[in-house]
């Protein structure tokens, strides 16, 4: 029974609380005009490829659609255009399109839900891998008031958060022995944002090393799992197949990969380019961790599975990432604080959440344009402040937010090397 | 209190809403509907639309101009141009949406042969077409720096030149090397005493005056402020020739954008003096589908909020001229638009 005596209940309402309360007041408005600017193709009866503006792969495009079309219904306004600053030659975007806190909120509303909804799932998966309430509570708790989590959802708009419901629904799906469903979501998460793509070797192999010893079933689960892949895929990819759009999915993808040229400077290693270098060599070693975990002879195969989603997961912060791809790896961090590797993990945490920090430095005053707009008043100062921190000192955040980004690599490196030398000591289980 | 039935039971929750949302932008997009009519003290209008949204109804008379019914979009990778061959295909393809939205479809990508079979071709009327160019500057095919060039005698016989992006004339180029025309480049194209008509200087150059004098501009929602490239309307003022002023103007005199006459013929060219920025693809598309050319005149234009369904409505406009009625919604961005002869 639902209860707001549930300890669950009390933790998942305050977050959504939290969340209500800083989407309302805050946006980060430049990935919210994007948007905005599928909803104008969709208002506009265009596909999601016909238009500009979307360059990701269809699912979260579908959801825009779909809370486009229910917005419509109330008639809500998108927002607002600002060209109060056109005549001043120092500010570099001189239109500004602002969304409207109602337009924000009907993004944000859905991904603060998945929010809870993730939170829920991490506390089904921490206490079926531990049997243990209070660390699933912990662990629960830990994904809801994490800063990184609240801010992508709540301020940012930006809908990692969906691509993270489905992989852990996938995850507790495979380890339930759903494995036609468990593909089905996990190819979902793969179409939202492609990162979950390396979790497909682990998955592969954990299904085998489930079903060792009987080939039969060893095949047949493989199988189910691949047709719940591919069934789901095609779902999703049908529409953008009949159109001819299928390269301009993947554009999010490959025009990164298109811009990448050669490594000139030391700036570069961290750039773009670097993905050209490392991609293969990160499918590799994704391969290497599945055949890990095949080999693993620990007794909680949950718990193995658990590590290497992580590090396989974790082998994408190599390549340069924007603040919010960090959420990905969040459940982990949370389950490994509530059971074994809490050093590490918290310490990941606390620089996620400096890069959080750097992140509304990075923003400031662009952060209340949305709220200011939609109250009617003058956002003309705000555009000088914002202005004046990108001439003044948006390098130096940029700088150190690659100096944290190194630091998340070198303490991932050295939990992985933790984790390597107990599971060959088999210490633990 | 969870059980996998739960977690199935959200996993299903999640996969309607987006197939919701696939099917809705799929399989029921939203269609529009839209029919202006002459009356005899002006015109009705009627809109058909599944949503609310604001209105623009803009009646022009655009003069005895021939309307462009094709526009032959330059893109050459074989050509060096001023712009990176990159942007210049991101911008074509934006265009391309902003003109599908108008009800453009006749928007053709042509590389320089293909621009030149166009010009020379005596069966095409060169005053229903346009050729844009977006390279910033000209393969020699079409201009070379002379008054022989192709292109200027298609501008002559009619045609119709777009141009955004740099320095109209300043440049051209073989297949390896870009070449510099001679100072006073700007008079092959507007006639003796326009030299210098035409900013050249690449630093980004805003026109902050606030004097907008133009409300064609207003009407369409246009809004331009970068005059980088920008065109000195006082010259061509000296010169008598006709032009219609777009965006603002610098202290300088430097407007951001005219559509010019060109002397001696019944050309144009529509001369976009911004940078190559996305941001102004609307106001290209906006400025096509509406027809505007140096004769255009606003006689008309009325705006407010439509909600969902049809909507009727009258205009008053004189009832002795051939009228181009310009109708668009929007929605923050504009969602649909049409245009009428009436």
């Amino acid at each position: 029974m639902l209860s707001f005596k549930n300890p669950l209940i009390k933790i998942l309402l305050i977050g959504f609380i939290i969340r209500l309360v800083v989407g309302v007041f805050i946006t980060y408005v430049i990935d919210i005009d994007y948007w905005i600017q599928i909803s104008a193709n969709v208002d506009a009866g265009m596909d999601l490829y016909e238009g500009t503006g979307y360059y990701y792969t269809p699912v979260w495009g579908y959801y825009v659609g779909f809370m486009t079309r229910i917005g419509n219904l109330f008639g809500i306004d998108m927002g607002y255009i600002f060209t109060d600053m056109i005549f001043s030659e120092e500010i570099q975007y001189r239109i500004i399109t602002v969304p409207s806190v109602v337009y924000a909120m009907l993004i944000k509303v859905p991904l603060m839900l998945c929010d809870l909804v993730a939170g829920a799932l991490i506390y089904y998966l921490i206490k079926r891998v531990t049997d243990n309430e209070r660390k699933a509570l912990i662990g629960c708790a830990i994904w809801i008031f994490c800063p990184l989590v609240i801010y992508v959802s709540s301020v940012q708009g930006m809908f990692d958060t969906i691509m993270v419901v489905f992989m852990l629904i996938s995850l507790i799906l495979l380890i339930e022995g759903k494995y036609f469903f468990a593909g089905a979501a996990l190819s979902l998460a793969v179409f939202i944002k492609l990162f979950p793509i390396l979790l497909v070797p682990v998955f592969v192999a954990y299904v085998l090393l489930k079903n060792k010893g009987n080939n039969k079933e060893m095949l047949m689960n493989l199988l189910k799992s691949v047709s719940g892949f591919v069934v789901a895929m095609l779902v999703v990819m049908l529409p953008t197949i009949l159109t001819d759009s299928v390269s301009r999915s993947f554009s999010f993808f490959t025009t990164r990969m298109d811009s990448a040229s050669s490594i000139s400077s030391l700036a570069d290693v961290f750039s773009y380019s670097t993905m050209t270098y490392l991609s293969p060599i990160i499918v590799v070693v994704c391969i290497v961790l599945a055949y890990y975990l095949y080999k693993s002879k620990r007794r909680n195969k949950e718990a193995a599975l658990m590590t290497v989603c992580m590090f396989s997961l974790s082998l994408m912060f190599v390549l340069p990432a924007l603040t919010q791809y960090y959420l990905i790896v969040v459940p982990f961090l949370a389950y490994f604080i509530t059971t074994s590797e809490s050093r590490y993990s918290r310490a990941l945490l606390i620089v996620f959440t400096i890069l959080i920090m750097l992140r509304f430095a990075q923003s400031n005053s662009m952060l209340l344009f949305s709220f200011f707009a939609s109250m009617g008043w003058d956002i003309s100062n705000l555009i000088l402040i914002s202005h004046s921190f990108e001439m003044n000192c948006y390098s130096l955040v940029l700088d150190l937010e690659v100096l944290f980004k190194v630091a998340i690599v070198a303490i991932l490196a050295l939990f992985a090397f933790k984790m390597n030398k107990r599971r060959l000591s088999n210490a633990e289980d | 209190m969870l059980k996998t039935k739960n977690i199935m039971a959200v996993f299903a929750v999640f996969a309607l809403v987006m197939l919701a949302g696939e099917v809705l932008i799929y399989a029921a997009p939203y269609s529009y509907d839209s029919d202006v009519v002459r009356t005899s003290d002006g015109l009705e209008y009627s809109v058909d639309s599944p949503i609310s949204a604001d209105y623009n109804i803009v009646a022009l008379d655009n003069g005895d101009r021939v309307r462009i019914d094709r526009v032959y979009m330059y893109y050459d990778a074989g050509y060096p141009s001023i712009n990176p061959i990159g942007e210049q295909g991101d911008f074509i393809k934006i265009l391309e949406d902003e003109s599908a939205i108008r009800g453009l479809s006749s928007m053709y990508r042509a590389d320089a042969d293909g621009i030149l079979k166009v010009i020379n071709d005596v069966s095409i009327d060169p005053r229903s077409v346009a050729v844009l160019m977006c390279s910033g500057s000209f393969p020699e095919v079409l201009y070379d720096g002379t008054e022989d060039s192709p292109i200027l005698r298609w501008l002559g016989d009619g045609g119709t030149l777009i141009w955004i992006g740099g320095p109209m004339g300043s440049c051209y180029s073989d297949r390896d090397h870009m070449m510099e025309a001679e100072a006073g480049y700007e008079e092959l194209f507007f006639g003796e005493g326009t030299g210098g008509s035409i900013r050249d200087d690449s630093e980004l150059f805003i026109a902050s005056s606030g004097q907008k004098v133009n409300p064609i501009d207003e009407a369409l929602s246009i809004v331009m402020n970068d005059a980088t490239y920008g065109v000195n309307t006082s010259v061509l003022d000296r010169v008598g020739l006709r032009y219609l002023p777009m965006g603002y103007i610098s202290d300088s005199g430097f407007r951001c954008s005219a559509m010019i006459e060109v002397p001696g013929g019944s050309g144009m060219i529509m001369l976009f003096g911004t940078n190559l920025n996305q941001f102004y693809t609307e106001a290209v598309a906006q400025s096509i589908a509406a027809g505007l050319n140096y004769e255009s005149e606003l006689v008309g234009h009325q705006e407010g909020s439509l909600g969902s369904g049809k909507t009727v409505g009258d205009m008053r406009v004189p009832s002795d001229t051939n009228l181009t009625v310009y109708l668009y919604l929007e929605k923050v961005r504009l969602i649909y638009a049409r245009t009428f002869s009436i």
